[in-house]
């Protein structure tokens, strides 16, 4: 009996002597000798854990494996184990397993070496994984092709790392605890002026209600959010139609928030949907029309260009390898046209994913595994250049990307905010959406030095030295948002919005205000004179006028548009009709908006209209009350020229005697400057 | 009657001038030109006993005895210009400009009365007026160096940098040997941005004065605009050399490290000027901008909060806490900041605004 009990004090020093030394503990009746129960629990743990790791039940097996390594933290193989699980879902907390392991027994695994690179790369720790990544390359046969590809490309991510975490992006990264939650959050899509968030989510609550016995996350459902006061609010699961008892992701919202694309995996090896905001209600989904749903897997999508132009991921046929980004336009009968792949500036032969389009229409982001990433999907920008072709992606840069995968980034109109999805340290569990706040150029430290500049004075002259600026990226782009209302009782109105390029009389954007609200919102980019015509039935139209040079940096317009019903007496300015200073010729750009109000000539017979002059107050009376007549007149010449009978045409030069603004401004004489019709039948 | 006018050098009464002279020779008080007095010679009397309180520097009662002179000769102009001279010396410029405005409106082609004028206008600090009055008074002959001197030191506190070279240039004709106007005429190749002439000049200050804080630190200034740090830092360090408790020489040596990157140095300069001079504000805000390069945040919204403390309408120091505020992720508390920049004239300050504004 006493030769038993010394055994054991001899078998707990040996085992308390390995751990001291750092040595390798096996799972074994030597090492464990009378506690047989717990050598049986860990032994079964493990076992139980090996069978989940084989099915891909990965936190299963993570719960077995933490079982045996509570009972002996120094087993190699359990803690390569352990890391190996990790390096499958939460990358960044391999490296203390992988590490370990290694130190143990730095043979534990042929890959031992391989994997302590990715579990170095994957905590942005470039430099140790690059050194490691060199001793296991030497170690490699020619025969090891696969491994051999494996490494280099490890080894020039590393590389590219190492520069990126040289300048890091001006930007911080926060995590959005109001949307986030244990399970996976992802894929995030945002109205262009950032109130309204719609994301994927597989957290609890979903329509299909189960969680799946791989990684206990439910049916992905998508959730909407909307910011108020700068803050998002709780989550709410959109529901019926859009969620159903399947997966449901959110792929791309439109710029006014209006429309939504949605993944369906269950056709096609994945394809993408549309649904509408009819008020508050979202539409059925419906598969988009055309050509770019294809056998092949379409993932993520981008509207553009007023949503004319799709940019979506796809992995059909024909691409550079991977997936790959296409982009299609919008025929005319509303059908989308023939993809065309973005060429090999934008694909590589690595995937691409999670593209959006800037409502700029030139910036365009997207992740891929290509060009110089620091490790797995990295988001990256490039612009559409005037000739059609595409600036050399930028790497958005350390800590926008890092090592492990960063997806589904979309930007707000103004350049200011971003979101993604990842996973990362300090994360609520899985994937997370996180905000990206881009802090601008970087503001040089002012130094303050002073000099007896001249010898005989005794006062100090100062010499306020800055530092080099960086160069100020500006968005070119104007949101103009509001709500259509009835100008008598203030209720909202369902409208038609037109946006025409007055110079090339076309129109660029097209769509409906909410039904419910009243609300729009387009975005307009610089450089261009754009006419907005609003119209809705029973009411007279509304026009303004925004002519945006190309300098012009981002800003926001609130527009609130009150509709008139047709009636007598009542006055609408035209605000794209415009003449050469001075004279009364119409110059072209006027055409778009005299041609609709011709339309509505046209589509209400009985109406008879007073066209009216008007002038700022600078010159004299006559003077301007003649140029306000012959501009009335030319006005109405061209509606007569477009078969309008001109016994329904009136017209009258006031000068400046009828101001509706202040003329000692220049905006204010600048409205006075116009012609406007009255009604003056029905 | 015959007198000998006596004109106290008018170059004496003008401080900028007078530091100049003290360390080379005192123009003398020409006591041989006093006046030969006459019988029932009251203005000139009055006078002589004026030009001896002048001498002995009592101002106030010189002033009284030229206006003794004065009241018994209104005509008399030695008598106004010598109580102009006395004024200025008392530092009562508005008196002694109007007293001389009356001297040369009655003589005309008077050069010494337009050079005293001229100063009198620099002392106050109207530099348009001392230029015009400077401008008469070469026109009329006067030869001396101070009226180029001085032409050139008004016309660069006028930001008129080509016509501040060309006066010293004059003033170095005829008096080449003078550290000050080298050291000046270099100041203002500086503000032109002609950096290896200003080298030049003060190299040549150096040259003749041998221990002077000020050019050194103008030369080591001159060096970093030039982008040449290594030569900045050592002129820095000899001027603090000569002179160790040199304030001046530490903050701008500490900006020459900065620009080196050599940002643990730049911090140990500044603590020393901070040290040396507690309530300079421009030290601390130049702290803070070391602290900012070390990426240590909170140590230098300190600093940059010290410097607005210390003086409460220094933009710069406010430009610089809003971008520490900003990288500190309090964009709330950078806008703040900066609205105070661009309100204390940091006009660079509105586009940060402006990026936020949406």
């Amino acid at each position: 009996m006493r030769n038993i009990y010394i055994l054991e004090v001899v078998i707990l020093f040996l085992f308390l002597t390995k751990i001291a030394i750092g040595q390798d503990i096996p799972f074994t009746k030597q090492i464990f000798g009378n506690d047989k129960a717990s050598l049986k629990d860990a032994l079964k743990a493990i076992k139980d854990g090996d069978y989940y790791g084989s099915n891909e039940q990965f936190y299963l097996a993570l719960d077995s494996y933490n079982v045996a390594q509570d009972i002996n933290p120094n087993n190699s193989e359990l803690n390569y184990k352990i890391g190996r699980i990790y390096l499958e879902i939460q990358r960044y907390s391999a490296l203390p397993y992988i590490k370990k392991a290694h130190e143990l027994n730095p043979g534990v695994a042929p890959d031992i070496l391989f994997l302590l690179g990715l579990s170095n790369q994957y905590n942005q720790k470039f430099t140790e994984a690059l050194e490691i990544y060199e001793k296991y390359r030497k170690q490699l046969l020619p025969s090891d092709r696969d491994q051999i590809d494996a490494v280099a490309k490890r080894i020039l991510e590393c590389k590219n790392g190492v520069e990126l975490l040289k300048n890091p992006a001006r930007a911080f990264i926060t995590n959005v605890k109001e949307l986030n939650s244990p399970y996976s959050d992802h894929s995030p899509v945002i109205s262009t002026d950032e109130s309204v968030m719609l994301f994927t989510s597989t957290r609890e609550g979903s329509v299909g209600g189960r969680a799946n016995s791989y990684d206990q996350e439910y049916d992905e459902d998508i959730y909407i959010s909307y910011k108020t006061r700068g803050r998002w609010g709780a989550p709410v699961n959109v529901g019926d139609p859009l969620n159903t008892r399947s997966e449901d992701a959110t792929v791309a919202l439109s710029a006014d928030g209006q429309s939504l694309l949605i993944y369906n995996g269950q056709r096609g090896n994945g394809d993408l949907q549309i649904s509408r905001l009819d008020g508050d209600r979202w539409s059925w989904p419906e598969w988009l029309s055309g050509e770019i749903n294809t056998k092949a897997k379409e993932s993520s999508a981008s509207f553009a260009n007023n949503d004319r132009m799709i940019y979506f991921v796809s992995e059909m046929p024909g691409g550079i390898g991977g997936k790959d980004i296409w982009v299609s336009s919008k025929d005319r009968k509303g059908r989308w046209s023939q993809p065309k792949n973005l060429g090999t500036t934008i694909n590589t032969p690595f995937d691409e994913e999670s593209v959006f389009m800037h409502p700029d229409g030139r910036t365009l982001y997207f992740s891929s595994k290509g060009h110089n990433t620091m490790g797995g999907f990295d988001i990256f920008q490039a612009v559409l250049n005037d000739d059609g072709t595409w600036s050399k992606p930028e790497n958005l840069g350390y800590p926008i990307n890092t090592a492990d995968d960063d997806l589904s980034f979309v930007i707000s109109a103004s350049g200011r905010n971003g979101y993604l999805s990842s996973k990362r340290e300090g994360g609520m569990g899985r994937h997370d959406i996180y905000m990206v706040t881009f802090l601008g150029p970087e503001k040089p430290m002012v130094l303050s030095n002073e000099d007896n500049l001249l010898a005989t004075l005794k006062q100090t002259i100062t010499d306020n030295a800055m530092e080099k600026t960086v160069e100020l990226k500006t968005i070119r782009l104007t949101v103009v948002k509001g709500v259509i209302s009835d100008a008598i009782s203030g209720a909202p109105i369902v409208a038609e919005i037109e946006v025409i390029d007055n110079e090339k009389d076309e129109v660029v954007f097209s769509n409906m205000s909410n039904s419910k609200t009243g609300q729009f919102l387009i975005s307009l980019p610089s450089g261009k004179n754009y006419g907005l015509a609003v119209k809705a039935e029973g009411y007279l139209f509304h026009s303004e006028n925004f002519n945006i040079p190309g300098a012009t940096a981002y800003q926001e317009i609130e527009k609130e548009i009150k509709l008139n019903n047709i009636k007598k007496d009542v006055k609408i300015v035209l605000r794209n009709v415009f003449f050469d200073p001075g004279k009364a010729i119409l110059r072209v750009e006027s055409y778009p908006e005299l041609n609709r109000l011709a339309g509505v000539m046209n589509e209400v017979p009985s109406l008879k209209i007073e066209i009216s002059g008007h002038t700022d107050n600078t010159g004299s009376a006559a003077v301007n009350e003649r140029l306000s007549r012959d501009r009335a007149k030319a006005v109405v010449d061209y509606l007569a020229a477009q078969q309008i009978a001109s016994d329904r045409l009136t017209y009258e030069g006031f000068g400046y005697s009828q101001p509706i603004a202040d003329n000692k401004t220049n905006d204010g004489r600048q409205q006075n400057r116009r012609v406007e019709f009255k009604v003056v039948s029905e | 009657m015959k007198y000998w006018s006596i004109l106290f050098f008018a170059l004496l009464s003008i401080p900028v001038l007078a530091q100049i002279e003290t360390e080379h020779e005192q123009t003398p008080i020409d006591t041989a030109s006093t006046l030969i007095v006459a019988g029932n010679q009251e203005a000139e009397i009055a006078y002589n006993n004026g030009v001896k309180l002048l001498g002995d520097k009592n101002y106030l009662e010189a002033v009284k005895a030229f206006d003794e002179a004065l009241k018994h000769n209104a005509t008399f102009n030695q008598a106004r210009l010598n109580k102009a001279v006395a004024l200025s010396e008392m530092g009562k410029y508005p008196e002694a400009i109007q007293e001389l405005k009356v001297v040369v409106k009655s003589e005309s082609t008077n050069n010494k009365a337009f050079f005293a004028l001229g100063a009198a206008y620099y002392e106050q600090g109207a530099m348009s007026e001392a230029l015009e009055s400077f401008g008469q008074a070469i026109q009329n002959g006067y030869s001396g160096f101070e009226a180029f001197y001085l032409s050139g030191q008004a016309a660069f506190r006028q930001a008129d940098y080509d016509a501040a070279i060309a006066s010293f240039s004059l003033a170095l004709r005829s008096k080449s040997d003078s550290w000050e106007i080298y050291n000046d005429r270099g100041s203002a190749y500086r503000m032109q941005e002609r950096f290896d002439e200003a080298i030049a000049d003060y190299k040549k200050a150096a040259q003749l004065v041998k221990s002077s804080a000020i050019v050194y630190n103008n030369l080591g200034s001159a060096y970093r605009k030039k982008g040449d740090f290594e030569s900045s830092i050592l002129n820095h360090s000899m001027a603090i050399q000569i002179e160790p408790a040199n304030h001046i020489g530490y903050n701008n040596r500490g900006s020459a490290y900065i620009d080196r990157k050599q940002f643990e140095k730049a911090i140990e300069d500044f603590k020393k000027v901070i040290f040396l001079k507690p309530d300079y504000a421009y030290g601390h805000n130049n702290l803070g901008s070391a602290y900012m390069k070390m990426k240590d945040f909170d140590k230098a919204e300190k600093s940059f909060e010290d410097a607005i403390r210390l003086s409460p309408n220094y933009g710069e120091a406010y430009a610089n806490l809003g971008a520490v505020k900003e990288m500190k992720h309090d964009i709330e508390g950078a806008v703040k900041a900066w609205k105070k920049a661009s309100e204390n004239g940091y006009s660079e300050a509105n586009q940060y605004i402006n990026y936020y504004k949406n």
